[in-house]
């Protein structure tokens, strides 16, 4: 019978290592797959191996079925991130039930375990931390860690509209939402993913808002994202689609066209 | 916009060209400026529509007209075998030739926004003009 991982096998593997409060979060279930203090008792969808007629356990059971079934909400598990999957401190009965209800979301107390030979990771999940600490966006993921300062940047520097004056928290919001996330659409829609398919969006808003401030020092004020993004594909050599705008342009032409007057 | 993507083209790899780091810190903010004003112009183009009430038609000399006709003069596809020197000689021209452009544009612009814009950037390239003029004096060549 397969059983969970176990922590503390997987956790020597990795050699030394220090872990950082991510605080509380909603967490894929399957990528729940390991427990801590339950080594080899649980088989994979978190059921005790060798108890199973414990008229207790069972009770315990039906209680988490039943109140998962009224909608209940099940109290957070506390749980360890290792190497992006999950391993459970406490609540091994609540996941059993919530696999057993076919949930695919949980809330969780997530403590990180990052490796101290590793130095890029850890720099990047401190990195993350500050900027979900600061801005309140917890659900914004990179692939590359470092990015999270390139966010924060964008973030503090966010000007809603004029005469808008917002606490931090509530610019971070209105940067998800009215900056960040449409330009996520833009991404979708070009040929970037294409170009770079490790890259998830954030990661790819990342490259495009970092290349203006490498190079510029951030984008020039008003200049609509649309307009950078193409301004970054041509910088990159990537192949844009204009399909929209060529009507436009076209319309501008046929004024700017040169029309000679010869002197009489 | 094809004029500022291909002067971006030439400023970068022209930076990587040079040895001295001033220079190449110079042809890379010229690539930078290069880029921005293709984002203006490309913002310019976003905006779409031109209001045909009220324009002047503006009559512009033969010379001028050939100005916005041609391309201009094609850049050598490889800076990398030209002495800075070269690279500044023709960056100068380049750039010169721009804010000529600009100019008539902005002269002949049917809208007073676009004329504005158009105004803005011959400004701009001569800006330019005035510092790869005086890398081009240091280099040891003359700006005329």
């Amino acid at each position: 019978m397969k059983r969970v991982k176990c922590f503390a096998e997987e956790a020597a593997r990795l050699g030394n290592y220090t872990t950082l409060d991510a605080g509380p979060r909603v967490i894929e279930l399957r990528r729940v797959i390991g427990t801590v203090n339950k080594c080899g008792q649980l088989d994979r969808d978190f059921r005790l191996i060798r108890r199973r007629r414990d008229r207790r356990e069972r009770f315990r059971r039906m209680q988490l079925d039943n109140a998962a079934l009224h909608l209940t909400s099940l109290p957070p598990i506390d749980v360890y991130l290792l190497a992006g999957e999950y391993y459970v401190i406490d609540g091994n009965r609540r996941v059993a039930a919530a696999k057993r209800q076919g949930l695919e979301y949980l809330d969780a107390h997530v403590v990180e375990c990052l490796p101290l030979a590793d130095r890029e990771e850890l720099q990047g999940a401190v990195t993350r931390r500050r900027f979900e600490q600061e801005t309140g966006l917890k659900s914004l993921a990179l692939s590359f860690e470092r990015g999270y300062t390139t966010l924060l940047q964008e973030v503090t520097e966010y000007a809603p509209e004029e005469g808008e004056v917002l606490a931090v928290q509530d610019r971070a919001r209105a940067w998800y939402s009215r900056a960040f996330l449409p330009a996520c659409e833009l991404i979708r829609r070009s040929p970037l993913p294409s170009a770079f398919p490790r890259g998830r969006e954030a990661d790819l808003y990342v490259m495009v808002a970092r290349f203006y401030r490498d190079l510029m020092g951030g984008p020039p004020k008003g200049v609509s994202f649309e307009s950078l993004l193409s301004g970054f594909l041509f910088a990159r050599g990537i192949r844009s689609r204009r399909l929209l705008r060529r009507p436009a342009m076209r319309l501008l032409y046929r004024f700017l066209a040169p029309r000679v007057s010869k002197a009489p | 916009m094809r004029r500022e993507e291909k002067a971006y083209r030439f400023y970068e790899s022209a930076s990587k060209a040079v040895r001295q780091p001033e220079s190449a810190e110079l042809l890379r903010k010229l690539c930078a400026e290069e880029l921005r004003h293709r984002l203006k112009l490309e913002e310019l183009q976003g905006k779409g529509e031109l209001e045909p009430a009220g324009q002047e038609e503006v009559e512009v000399e033969e010379a001028q007209a050939g100005l916005l006709a041609e391309p201009g003069p094609e850049w050598p596809p490889a800076p990398e075998v030209l002495e800075p020197r070269d690279i500044w000689a023709i960056a100068l021209r380049k750039e010169r030739r721009a804010r000529d452009y600009y100019r008539v544009l902005s002269a002949r612009a049917p809208v007073a926004a676009f004329r504005e814009v158009f105004a803005y950037l011959s400004s701009e390239e001569q800006r330019h003009a005035d510092w790869v003029r005086a890398e081009l004096e240091a280099a040891g060549g003359t700006g005329e």
